[in-house]
């Protein structure tokens, strides 16, 4: 590396880090029961619940901040949070976005029943 | 004197930050009067309906921020509150944010001659969001299982 590039990255380097790392996504939750749902993606009702019998077990928050702050990124993070909880959906999902943070909320519920067996 | 005004200081501070910081939270009586507090489990309802019989008692709420914006120390202070009403169940109709600007007093004043005498202009930095997150609910007395 010539030593005009080193100093061009040196340079730019403070900028990168200050682009890459200004931002930050908390989770919260607080469980009532423990969640031992499907290992798949839990699926988000925002502000409605399903018709199919559920569980309510637990509340679930994301609060983004900086370049998180987008009302995508903290119901993406709601729901990763969702599936390490086992949580088989997200219902009644809010979210609200200021001009420095974004918050999403959401209950963690299982099915009362199994998912009905594939039709063939 | 000197001693006197950082005792004040120190103790307008302490004041202001006991004001500000942590979890707070309310609770309003609807119900009939002369429901006692009581302990023990309360039952969560977010999506599902309340049993029958289920009787309302009150009105309570928990709002927080900075680091005590999470819901594992909001609900546990709006479980507090519907107990002290005397319930055994609480529905949490609401958990959302609350954005305010607060003014920035982080402001400073130049100094600057202008013709024979000199100048001053403020500068005042922009005001800061504040993000409280409020969670409602109503408390419930449940009827006793049979």
């Amino acid at each position: 590396m010539s030593r005009r590039s080193l100093a061009a990255l040196l340079l730019a380097a403070p900028g990168l880090l200050f682009l890459g790392g200004c931002g930050a996504t908390e989770i919260h939750s607080i469980m009532f029961k423990t969640a031992a749902g499907g290992s798949q993606e839990a699926a988000l009702y925002i502000e409605t619940v399903p018709s199919r019998p559920f569980i309510e077990v637990g509340i679930l928050q994301a609060i983004g901040t900086g370049d998180q702050a987008t009302t995508p990124n903290v119901l993406a993070a709601l729901r990763q949070e969702g599936r390490r909880q086992g949580c088989d959906a997200i219902v009644l999902a809010r979210a609200a976005r200021g001009s420095l943070s974004a918050h999403a909320s959401g209950m963690c519920v299982v099915w009362a029943t199994p998912s009905p067996a594939p039709t063939p | 004197m000197m001693r006197r005004g950082l005792g004040s200081l120190a103790f307008a501070c302490a004041v202001l930050s006991a004001g500000c910081a942590g979890v707070r939270s309310s609770a309003v009586a609807t119900g009939a009067a002369g429901t006692q507090p009581r302990s023990g489990p309360v039952a969560v309802y977010m999506a599902q309906p309340l049993p029958a019989g289920a009787r309302e008692v009150g009105y309570v709420e928990a709002r927080g921020y900075g680091d005590h914006d999470g819901v594992d120390e909001l609900f546990p202070e709006l479980v507090v509150r519907a107990q002290e009403l005397g319930a055994n169940a609480v529905v949490v109709d609401w958990i959302g944010p609350r954005f305010d600007l607060t003014p920035n007093y982080g402001g400073y004043a130049q100094l600057y001659p202008c013709g024979r005498t000199t100048c001053m202009s403020d500068t005042m930095s922009q005001p800061t969001e504040i993000m409280t997150v409020v969670m409602r609910g109503r408390a419930f007395v449940l009827p006793e299982p049979q």
